[in-house]
């Protein structure tokens, strides 16, 4: 059914609802490449979900290879609000309709007073948000049954936000024994953004508690013709060079990896060359798992 | 609710949603020191985030 060697990490895909990553990513799904799932439930919430994804879901769920990512808890809002609960009640009952192996969601906060929804941004670390992070983590935790994780953020106001989030995760993580979902592609976005090394960046983390990998690409861009070349997390091109790299040099310091994920838009996999830049990184996840996993 | 750090992202999205903003954050005073770490342009990335993305009483 699925290719895998015993003791390795699952390698799979994020599920995305657009025809074009069913285009590109049937093959992989049909000779049995794709060893894991991961849906980021809360956005099937929000539209219908074309019939051929709903029986990937299915399937996966089935055979318990399905990861859960939810995307707009915000955890780190300030405010219990109507909107959160609501997303509880829905969460709850996504858990009673699809079995998943765990459950993540990203640090930081996305909503707040009249703003419904902004990019994931970090907070001050604080005992006073230690403290309600970790309110709303047992909250999903008690909801979800399975374990719970978060997932680092690429966004950072500034070196100060980078050097805290590693030590802000964990202090969250801890009471509910939680893990956590290192974004390969966040960490390159600080490490060029905020002109750090591989080494600092990593011992920042609690490496100990790494269970999900994420792969991504995404772009660069400037705000002003003069001003510095930033990284950001797009999730709309081929995965760098460096990333696999990463890849390879997290495997071997992370012994607890259970499933590395790629990420890409659909809409993004629009023509050929696209789709097979696509399956090449994926094939060559593939590769570096099986050497150094 | 916590009422400070509801106060700091509101203020936030607010100043970043409404150019040379820290000031006006500052006039929350315990978050001054995370303020002054803010870069220029890392600022300017989260502008054009919070326009994007970025209401609803």
């Amino acid at each position: 059914m699925f290719k895998r060697k015993q003791n390795l990490p699952w390698v799979g895909l994020s599920l995305m609802t657009d025809p074009h990553f069913f285009t590109a990513t049937r093959p992989l799904f049909e000779q049995g490449e794709v060893e894991v799932l991961e849906w980021s439930f809360d956005a099937g919430w929000e539209d219908t979900i074309p019939s051929w994804a709903s029986e990937l879901i299915d399937f996966y769920s089935q055979r318990d290879r399905l990861l859960g990512h939810g995307v707009t808890y915000s955890l780190l809002s300030a405010e219990w609000s109507d909107r959160q609960m609501r997303w509880l009640k829905q969460f709850q009952a996504e858990c009673s309709r699809h079995r998943y192996v765990h459950i993540s969601e990203h640090f930081g906060w996305m909503s707040a007073g009249n703003f419904a929804r902004s990019a994931p941004l970090p907070m001050p670390y604080t005992p006073d948000a230690v403290s309600l992070g970790r309110d709303r983590l047992q909250r999903l935790a008690d909801a979800a049954k399975v374990p719970v994780g978060l997932e680092n953020l690429a966004f950072a106001f500034g070196q100060k936000d980078v050097a805290d989030q590693g030590k802000f995760i964990t202090e969250l993580l801890e009471p509910v024994d939680g893990f956590l979902l290192l974004d390969l592609h966040n960490l390159f976005c600080q490490i060029h953004n905020f002109q750090l090394s591989i080494p600092e960046l990593l011992a920042s983390y609690p490496l100990a508690r790494v269970r999900e990998l994420h792969l991504s690409g995404g772009s660069w861009s400037r705000t002003t013709p003069d001003s510095n070349l930033v990284r950001r997390d797009t999730h709309d091109g081929a995965v760098p060079e460096a990333v696999f790299d990463l890849l390879a040099i997290v495997l071997k310091q992370c012994t607890n990896v259970k499933a590395v994920i790629l990420e890409r838009l659909g809409h993004t996999l629009n023509s050929e060359p696209e789709i097979e830049q696509f399956r090449q990184d994926f094939n060559r996840i593939k590769q570096i798992v099986k050497r150094c996993g | 609710t916590h009422q400070d750090l509801l106060a700091f992202q509101v203020a936030l999205l607010e100043a970043l949603n409404a150019h040379p903003i820290l000031s006006r954050l500052k006039a929350l005073a315990s978050f001054e020191v995370y303020l002054n770490t803010f870069e220029d342009r890392m600022v300017e990335v989260a502008a054009e985030l919070v326009k994007k993305w970025g209401r609803l009483n």
